[in-house]
């Protein structure tokens, strides 16, 4: 167990302003059955909230089965041994509490809300669900189908639904990162129960799982009860099977071109192989995140939506995983602009911010962003819950919850400089061309 | 220095039902504690602007929006989409700041300022950390009293609002909404689309926006709620250095908005590359100052609120049909409207509108199982009691009371009257607003797969190709053709 009594003080000159964060005093343990348990007692509102996260996600789908991992979180509020279907939404909803769930690609997470003398319930239905599954056939085609429809309205009822499942798929070659999380319509179809119960039994262990438990509690309360739940949960011998593909650098620009029927405006991805989460450069990629596209200050929206009026929208994400990270621009081109000039336009972008380092301006302005955003995650349990149970499970320590910010506003622009030139390189990237197609549909609807 | 903020407790949210299921080993939950809530502070500056400060200490942030009390609804005939246009423009430059120097300004800060129109205001919404408060406040001011809407930029803004049209036309779920707007509400002034249609937006003029700018952003005519880390007295103090010199005016004459009742369609929009069909289907309902306005909000939850609902367990959970069928009530202060939305794939739309008159057609003439009908009410009391965990959530709360004229402290009887409504009384509202067969149906999906199945249920279905809506008159169908 550990306790943590440091203040994070931020001083930032634009406002001269000096604002302290506290730390989230979280207590941490590990049960003999390799369980981690987080808990933050904090007695702000009558509520708490739970989370539940597990090393498993979209990226170890079985083979031909791509979007498995989340199709198996939807088959998690279905009946248990104890618990009939939905009994999940009997112990929140029914009681003025929240659950949800949902799946990337390293994680899949599990949280609620509930009024706070409902905690030991939600324990122990943690604990059920984790313990046993038993699905049966009609919930698990019943299931099937409602993703099927998730599918149709996250992507194919988006205008640019296709595209955005495109990026991925071709960004990498051999990691399973590839594989959007949503899945395909063909593999949901070829998945059966047998794999349900398959795939609990291998990823849904103690040792794979982290419970993150925060608000209105007396802590020796929930250890009590986390130790009756969990505890008798055996401790399993087996390793847990991990992805070991190395996605291979790229060796060259390439440029892919594909059409919709379905967009009214063109569309240009660019995208880079970048660094893993825990990689020493990952601060430097969230202020270069934020001074690019955060906001209408930052330099994507400035130029190419408002000064030069190229885009529609304008957007970079350094999404950074597990195992290696993205980097991609999007844009959806304005009407009546030219495809190339676009890309060009972008391309300036990127090579202005590898060379030179942004401004003092821009590095203040992103650090004070990053410093309201964690305040206004804070503001709830869940917020926070959500916090912990991050940095816990991707990234291995809890504490790290307290360290971010600080390790945020010590980034340098010379380091933001440094890892724009390190990633942004012309053999790193892929440039991805979107257009309309003439409104006669072709019979290809999907890449 | 600290006041200490006024708490006073919600006896009934003790009340909450207890669960049903029964399950071997299940613990008991505990006892409820009570929950706080924060009474909202108010005064009146001299110029006539209604200041509400909500206290809550703590995380160095603040929120605070200005609302004018004039939005969407004012919008001129063939002027679709001038107050959302005209909101857009705030931030596009004032008398002593450039566009790109009012969101550098803003986001230095820590802050954002949004703008946008709603149906009933134009509103400002500003998020700071609470010690740039007096930076962030003039930005603020500046935006709202000294907009310069330059040529160059209302030309920017609208090639920029058409493009988000093209992209909204092609998305099943937000033509849906559009077209039952036009369909359900006629020729009221809550109809027409509140972004602007492909060719309204062409015809909006500078003076058209300098116009509505005069006359609604007057201090009579506005209020601002702030909630987060201050005090009553440092928020009215940091209201009234900024707006404090805002010259009074009189306000615009209230909108009396009358229903337009229309009779109900069924409305097949063709969208030929629809990925899925997106099904709604409503009615006009109550206003938020009706007495029935809480009676309407909980069989809203029997009918579509949460994941157990009843839409979604018939047609999600038992069904597979939909990643989700919910429904909502959107209302004004004098009259609403009730609709239930789901999308489901191309071929299933006809079995989905089906299903959805079923279960209004049971909302009216069925008894609701008690313990399934306390469990609805818990979805609306949490999920009230959720919202007032963030200053956001508590500012959307007031700021909703303040803008329909309603009394602030009905904050502190929402979950009493909410456990007041009877079965009965949820029955006998349905049969009144929520028969099936006068409700307006819209489905925009691909209608090679849509249109048997609908006929089926609707004879007299008029099918609109998405290509020829014309969301600026209230959508002839024969002229459509």
């Amino acid at each position: 167990m550990k306790a943590l009594s440091i203040f994070t003080l931020i001083a930032f000159s634009a406002a001269h302003a000096e604002i302290v964060t506290p730390p989230l005093a979280f207590t941490d343990r590990t049960l003999a059955n390799g369980l981690r348990v987080i808990a933050l007692e904090d007695h702000a509102t009558p509520t708490a909230a739970i989370q539940v996260w597990y090393r498993v996600g979209s990226k170890d789908d079985p083979a031909g089965r791509s979007g498995f991992a989340h199709l198996f979180e939807h088959m998690m509020f279905k009946s248990t041994k104890r618990m009939p279907n939905e009994t999940l939404d009997r112990l929140t909803e029914d009681v003025g509490g929240e659950n949800n769930a949902f799946t990337s690609d390293d994680v899949t997470a599990y949280h609620e809300t509930v009024p706070a003398n409902h905690l030991e319930r939600l324990i122990w239905a943690e604990a059920e669900r984790l313990s046993s599954l038993r699905v049966d056939t009609k919930n698990f085609f019943t299931e099937r189908d409602v993703v099927k429809e998730e599918f149709r309205q996250s992507v194919l009822a988006q205008p640019y639904g296709e595209f955005g499942e495109w990026i991925p798929k071709v960004s990498f070659t051999a990691h399973p990162y590839k594989r959007p999380t949503i899945g395909s319509i063909e593999e949901l179809d070829a998945s059966n129960l047998d794999e349900v119960k398959s795939f609990h039994d291998t990823f849904y262990r103690p040792d794979n799982a982290v419970l993150v438990v925060v608000g209105d509690f007396e802590p020796a309360d929930l250890q009590k009860w986390v130790d009756a739940y969990f505890g008798p949960i055996p401790k399993r011998e087996t390793p847990i099977p991990r992805v070991t593909v190395k996605e291979p650098l790229r060796t060259g620009e390439r440029t892919l071109r594909d059409s919709s029927p379905k967009i009214p405006l063109p569309a240009l991805a660019v995208t880079y192989l970048g660094p893993a989460i825990m990689s020493e450069e990952a601060p430097a990629l969230h202020i270069l995140q934020q001074a690019l596209s955060g906001g209408e200050s930052s330099r994507l929206y400035r130029v190419l939506v408002y000064e030069k009026e190229m885009a529609q929208s304008a957007e970079f994400t350094a999404d950074l995983r597990t195992d290696l990270g993205l980097l991609t621009f999007q844009i959806v081109l304005a009407s009546g602009v030219d495809l190339a000039k676009a890309r060009a336009a972008l391309l300036d972008e990127v090579k202005k911010v590898s060379d030179a380092p942004i401004s003092n301006a821009e590095l203040t302005t992103a650090k004070n962003q990053f410093l309201a955003s964690q305040l206004a995650e804070r503001e709830t349990g869940n917020g926070k819950a959500g916090a912990l149970a991050e940095a816990a499970t991707i990234r291995g320590d809890p504490a790290l919850v307290n360290s971010d910010l600080a390790k945020l506003q010590a980034v340098t622009a010379e380091q933001v400089q440094a890892v724009a030139k390190k990633w942004f390189t012309d053999d790193n990237r892929l440039v991805l061309e979107y257009t309309p197609a003439s409104a006669a549909p072709k019979g290809k609807e999907k890449k | 220095m600290k006041h200490l903020a006024l708490f006073f407790t919600i006896a009934s949210a003790l009340a909450l039902p207890a669960v049903a299921v029964e399950i071997v080993d299940l613990p008991k939950p505990a006892e409820q504690r009570p929950a706080k809530l924060i009474a909202p502070q108010e005064k009146t500056l001299a110029n006539g602007l209604r200041v509400i400060v909500v206290e809550r200490p703590g995380v160095p942030l603040l929120s605070a929006e200005l609302i004018v009390r004039s939005g969407s609804e004012t919008d001129p005939a063939k002027r679709a989409g001038l107050a959302k246009f005209t909101a857009s423009l705030l931030t596009q430059g004032t008398a002593k700041r450039t566009a790109p120097q009012i969101a550098s300004e803003v986001e230095s800060l820590g802050a954002s300022l949004a703008a946008d129109a709603g149906w009933d205001s134009i509103n400002l919404s500003l998020k700071t950390l609470s010690p740039n408060a007096d930076a962030a406040f003039a930005i603020l001011a500046d935006v709202a009293r000294n907009p310069q809407f330059a040529p160059t930029e209302i030309e920017r803004a609208r090639r920029q609002a058409l493009d988000d049209l093209r992209l909204e036309m092609e998305t099943p779920g937000q033509v849906a909404r559009a077209v039952a707007g036009r369909a359900l509400l006629g020729a009221s002034p809550y109809a027409h689309p509140a972004q602007g249609t492909l060719a309204s937006l062409p015809r909006i003029k500078r003076t058209d926006i300098t116009a509505l700018h005069a006359r609604a952003f007057v201090p009579g005519n506005s209020l601002i709620v702030l909630a987060g880390n201050v005090t009553a007295a440092e928020g009215f103090a940091l209201v009234e250095k900024v707006f404090g010199d805002w010259p009074a005016a009189k306000a615009p004459a209230a909108l009396t908005a009358k229903a337009d009742v229309q009779k109900p369609r069924a409305i097949l929009v063709d969208l030929p590359h629809a990925g899925q069909a997106a099904v709604y289907v409503g009615a006009q309902s109550s206003g938020k100052s009706d007495a029935a306005f809480t009676i309407a909000e909980v069989t809203n939850a029997v009918l579509g609120t949460g994941y157990s609902s009843r839409l979604n367990q018939e047609i999600r959970l038992k069904r597979g049909l939909s990643y989700g069928a919910a429904s909502r009530l959107t209302s004004s202060r004098d009259f609403g409207v009730f609709a239930a939305s789901c999308q489901t794939k191309n071929e299933s739309a006809a079995e989905v509108v089906r299903l959805i008159q079923i279960e209004l057609k049971r909302l009216a003439t069925e008894p609701i199982d008690e313990t399934y009908f306390a469990s609805r009410k818990s979805v609306l009391t949490g999920n009230f009691s959720r919202e007032l965990e963030t200053n956001d959530g508590y500012l959307a709360r007031v700021a909703d009371l303040a803008l329909h004229d309603l009394p602030l402290d009905s904050l502190s009887t929402r979950i009493e009257r909410i456990q007041g409504v009877s079965a009965e009384e949820v029955r006998a509202f349905s049969e009144k607003h929520l028969a099936p067969d006068a409700m307006t149906v819209v489905v925009v999906g691909r209608a090679k797969d849509v249109a048997t199945g609908l006929r089926e249920v609707f004879p007299k279905l008029e099918i609109i190709p998405q290509s020829k809506l014309d969301l600026d008159s209230t959508l002839d169908a024969k002229k459509a053709k």
